[in-house]
């Protein structure tokens, strides 16, 4: 067994991969399971981002790992639910993480800005 | 699709598939729902591509425990506009993958047969290695099963392992140190009784404790120790997890009693599922409890050894003490370990006994059919190479490289290789099914057989090397040939890819033959075997055994009259025709035995009288068996305690023991002087020779005694001649022996050819599965010769519409032709045919009535390829002579 990894600072979690800032993203207002979450991001992104099974789950492990997110038993009162899914929640450090992502991306686009890069409409 | 991303689940560590595998199974699943509703059957297919990808990816990092955590897989899917970072290597391999899926989607017929050849070989692949890793391969479910070996005899040099006796195990006990545990074992079946009801079941006796040899413990409660052995100790048992669980359901039954053979034994320990002693079918354990006159014993052979080698110790070193201890023993007790000698086999040894030659012939097979497959794509794309040398030709002038055409053409077919990879495993899937369908059921560690992770590397493996493989002709050739002169001459092929290609030609036929060769001589082997004749009317027999619980049938007579009621009620049964009894039938084994000796020949008293099988049996015996009488007279109701003491022996014995002089009338005994399992008794009639020991083997010596003359025989197996199908009289005879005394079991309810189709089973199997590898390989063979055919009549279209112009006839053509197609296949059939006289012999012990090099074989496989190569170049050849000059020569 591998030593525990060092429980790391927000800001040394930057940047984001893609899946795991849209991944955090969807969580950031509501409890999902797995492909909830797929489906979620898909629909945001409008298809640009569509992520597998394994994916999804490399992403989930390190996040739990990470205590960026949590599992929680069931999400009451959703009708027609497989109890066998499992449903995640954002951890206040996670939504800190998230959020630090963010403003790393806003600073980015703010420079391209500057720089008069604004994306061509096809 | 489901099922198979289960099963590549797998891959991923088994801490992170058990916390997430289900929940990743069920998105997968969901997600292959959604995408099929929205895009159909195909995207599917393409999901379950990228899903596996995706898997790969995340079983390599995580196994490594490496990639820094959060951010695994970025380059996972694509963010439109996200830019290239990948090194210009990756990249261009990238690209040239990405060109090889449009190009094989651009010619959907080539990629089809491509990919429908490999999912064949590699399907057979994949299933023929499962059963060979989880039969052979994997380890035993023991504590560092390498050191755990058993113990036992060679009997007169031979190499059987025979058991031992309670006193020289004993004495191994003591005198070895060289072992760091060591017990014996015997197997049983007993008598146990649960609430009321009795059933015969079988067990293993445990001398010293064989769970400190093994290492293993029990679920619930403990297992054996030597203290449960002594003799004055209390009657413990242990049971099985199956067994346990029948019985008394989940828990609770450690501490509860069974009644064995009438006498209470106390549960003291329930085994996990997952233990298997070697392959016995074992429900329980119990200790043997042997008193200190029988650890003593010294004729008695019944009891195997098993022990686990001490720390730092080799089987050398073991074998070697054992040898010495065993001096001593035969110093000491000459009579009876004149013959034999001290053994020690490896636990897994024993375990496959035989088992191997039969796995690895067939994962031999299936190699060759990879071979072949490979063979005939390797064709296919030098086909396909030599019609794109124009493209190749004009890429290398706009500045593709050498080696980077040579790594274009790699890229196809190790995209090939793969797709046809994950169809085979699909196929695999299927092809392992009917694989243990096949198989025989009582096949040790059967039920190990699963698709596993190393199942999936094999296969994934496999796949990527068949596809280098194949890919390594095109590539090669087109390295060695400059691509440059084939802008100048049209892009016809050269002489040397011709060459390359007959080659493959040849070799795929001589594959194909030593295959066949392999298959004819095992259906030559079987028809041998089911044309033996086992000595006695095997039609329409019902067989069962009976036992009555010694601790309620205390007198030997009772036992008697309780068969003997059996047997005359079973009479009446409609249908039944006769009825009669044995302890042993034919063909199902050596059964009991015991030592032969003819008082008016005294051996020596250090020698150890032959040991000669015996069978205890009613007096109707051959009448009922249909066992001809060859000298003498038969039983008759003389031959009972009071009147004569009759036995009758089969033709080997009277051959073996009496060739000079007339056995009626001599006067024999069995077992050791002081300790006669027959007495002093006159030989009155030599019967016919009955199949002992199975269909293949010589074994067929037997002396046979009324079972009146030992009336204490509390298990018997009854044989009724029926009238009518014996599986219909089976319920009425039930039915009788529940009203007779339910608390007698009876077990084995079987026909006689159920038997006897049991026993040619093995044989059976791997007849069928090595035919079914042969007819694999002989379809692709022929392919591969009529594809290359038609390849080389289409190149020479213009040379042969020259040829009948200038006044070549149609038959010269047909010659031409024809001679150019086959010569490959004649040269191929030679050397085919000398592999096969190389290969066959590891095959003998599967073999039986033919030899080796059979020559009916070898000739009738010749023909028979030779006879379908020609078929499949008639149809190019007669192309060919339909050649319009005048067209052929326009073509230019």
């Amino acid at each position: 067994m591998p030593d525990y990894p060092r429980r790391r600072l927000p800001q040394e979690h930057l940047p984001l991969s893609v899946p795991v800032f849209q991944i955090l993203l969807s969580l950031s207002d509501q409890d999902l399971h797995g492909y909830a979450i797929i489906q979620d991001i898909r629909a945001r992104t409008e298809s640009e981002v569509e992520l597998t099974a394994s994916t999804l789950y490399a992403a989930i492990k390190r996040l739990l790992e990470e205590r960026l997110i949590v599992e929680v038993e069931s999400r009451p009162g959703t009708e027609g639910d497989d109890p066998r899914r499992r449903y995640y929640r954002i951890t206040p450090a996670g939504l800190e993480v998230a959020r630090l992502e963010a403003a790393r991306l806003e600073r980015a686009v703010k420079m391209a800005r500057q720089k008069k890069l604004t994306p061509r409409r096809a | 699709m489901t099922r198979l991303y289960r099963v590549a689940l797998r891959l991923l560590p088994r801490q992170t598939r058990e916390r997430h595998g289900d929940q990743m199974a069920t998105v997968f699943e969901d997600q292959v729902r959604d995408t099929r509703r929205r895009r159909g059957r195909l995207a599917t297919c393409r999901l379950l591509i990228r899903e596996l990808a995706a898997l790969l990816r995340f079983a390599w990092c995580d196994r490594r425990g490496t990639s820094t955590p959060a951010r695994i897989d970025e380059r996972q899917f694509s963010w439109t506009l996200q830019p290239e970072q990948t090194t210009p290597m990756v990249t261009s391999f990238a690209q040239d993958l990405r060109y090889a899926a449009r190009l094989l989607r651009r010619s959907p017929g080539f990629a089809l047969v491509g990919i429908a050849t490999m999912a064949l070989a590699i399907g057979a692949n994949t299933a023929v290695f499962s059963v060979v890793n989880g039969v052979l391969l994997k380890a035993l479910p023991f504590d560092d099963a390498d050191r755990v070996v058993v113990l036992g005899h060679h009997t007169n040099g031979g190499d059987d392992l025979d058991s031992t006796t309670p006193g020289n195990l004993y004495d191994w006990m003591r005198g070895v140190t060289a072992f760091e545990a060591i017990a014996g074992f015997s197997s049983t079946e007993r008598i146990v009784t649960h609430r009321g009801s009795a059933e015969r079941i079988r067990g293993g006796l445990s001398v010293g404790s064989i769970f400190a040899v093994l290492g293993r413990s029990a679920a619930d409660g403990r297992t054996l120790t030597a203290v449960d052995d002594e003799p004055g100790a209390e009657p413990v048992m242990v049971l099985s997890d199956r067994l346990a669980r029948r019985l008394f359901g989940e828990g609770g039954s450690v501490g509860q009693a069974l009644a064995v053979n009438g006498i209470p034994h106390t549960i003291v320990g329930v085994m996990p599922p997952d233990f298997a002693f070697l392959d016995y079918d074992y429900e329980y354990w119990i200790p043997a409890r042997f008193d200190a006159a029988f650890r003593n014993n010294r004729d008695q052979f019944f009891l195997a050894g098993i022990a686990r080698l001490a720390p730092g110790t080799t089987m050398a070193q073991a074998t070697a003490q054992l040898d010495t201890v065993t001096d001593a023993i035969r110093r000491e007790y000459p009579q009876f370990n004149q013959n034999v000698v001290a053994a020690v086999v490896p636990v897994k040894t024993v375990l496959l006994d035989g088992v191997e030659t039969r796995f690895l012939v067939l994962m031999g097979a299936v190699t060759f059919v990879l071979l072949i497959a490979c063979a005939n794509l390797g064709n296919l794309l030098l086909a396909r190479a030599s019609t794109r040398r124009r493209e190749m030709a004009v890429r290398h002038a706009l500045g593709a490289g050498h080696g980077r055409l040579v790594r274009q053409m790699l890229a196809e077919s190790l995209l090939l290789g793969l797709l046809g990879g994950i169809a085979g495993l699909i196929l695999g899937v299927v092809m392992l099914q009917v694989m243990l369908a096949l198989l025989p059921d009582d096949l040790p560690r059967l039920k190990g057989v699963e698709f596993d992770a190393t199942v999936l590397f094999y296969t994934l493996s496999v796949s990527v090397l068949a596809g280098l493989l194949f890919g390594a002709f095109p590539a090669l050739q087109l390295a060695s040939s400059p691509p440059m002169p084939a802008l100048r001459d049209g892009g016809r092929g050269s002489t040397r890819a011709g060459l390359v290609r007959k080659g493959l030609v040849s070799s795929e036929v001589a594959l194909a033959l030593m295959l066949l060769v392999g298959a004819g001589l095992l259906v030559r082997s079987f028809t041998h075997l089911l044309a033996v004749p086992p000595g006695f009317a095997a039609d329409r027999l019902l067989t069962f055994t009976a036992s009555v619980p010694t601790a309620v049938y205390g007198a030997p007579s009772e036992r008697l009259s309780f068969f003997e009621n059996a047997a005359r009620q079973l009479e009446a049964v409609p249908g039944v025709r006769a009825v009669t009894m044995t302890t042993t039938l034919p063909v199902t084994g050596r059964g009991s035995g015991a030592w032969f000796n003819i008082v008016d020949r005294p051996l020596p008293p250090n020698e150890t009288p032959p040991g000669v099988p015996n069978r205890f049996v009613r007096a109707n015996y051959f009448q009922v068996m249909g066992i001809p009488l060859r000298k003498g007279r038969l039983f008759d109701d003389g031959d009972r305690p009071g009147g004569t003491r009759a036995v009758i022996i089969s033709e080997s014995v009277a051959r073996r023991f009496f060739a000079d002089i007339d056995p009626i009338g001599r006067r024999i005994f069995m077992g050791a002087p002081d300790n006669r399992v027959v007495a002093e008794s006159t030989i009155v009639g030599v019967v016919a020779d009955v199949k002992q020991t199975g269909l293949a083997e010589a074994e067929s010596e037997a002396v046979y005694i009324p079972n009146v003359m030992t009336p204490g025989i509390s298990s018997l197996t009854f044989a009724l001649r029926t009238s009518i199908p014996p599986a219909s009289v089976a319920p009425a005879v039930r039915d009788v022996m529940r009203r007779l005394d339910p608390g007698v079991p009876i077990v084995r309810l079987q026909s006689m050819d159920d038997i006897l189709g049991r026993a040619t089973w093995p044989a059976r199997s791997s007849m069928v599965l090595l035919s079914l590898f042969a007819g694999i390989a002989l379809a692709l063979a022929v392919m591969g010769v009529f594809g290359v055919l038609s390849y080389t009549v289409n190149q020479q279209t213009t040379e042969i519409g020259i040829r009948m112009a200038l006044g070549a006839s149609r038959r010269n053509v047909t010659m031409l032709v024809l001679g150019q197609g086959l010569a490959p296949v004649i040269v191929g059939l030679a050397a085919g045919a000398a592999g096969a006289v190389a290969l066959t012999r590891f095959m003998e012990t599967l073999l039986f009535g033919v030899t080796p090099t059979d020559s009916l074989t070898f000739g009738s496989v010749v023909t028979l390829l030779a006879a379908t190569a020609a078929a499949a170049a008639y149809i190019p050849t007669r192309r060919a002579t339909n050649v319009d000059p005048v067209r052929a020569l326009r073509q230019e």
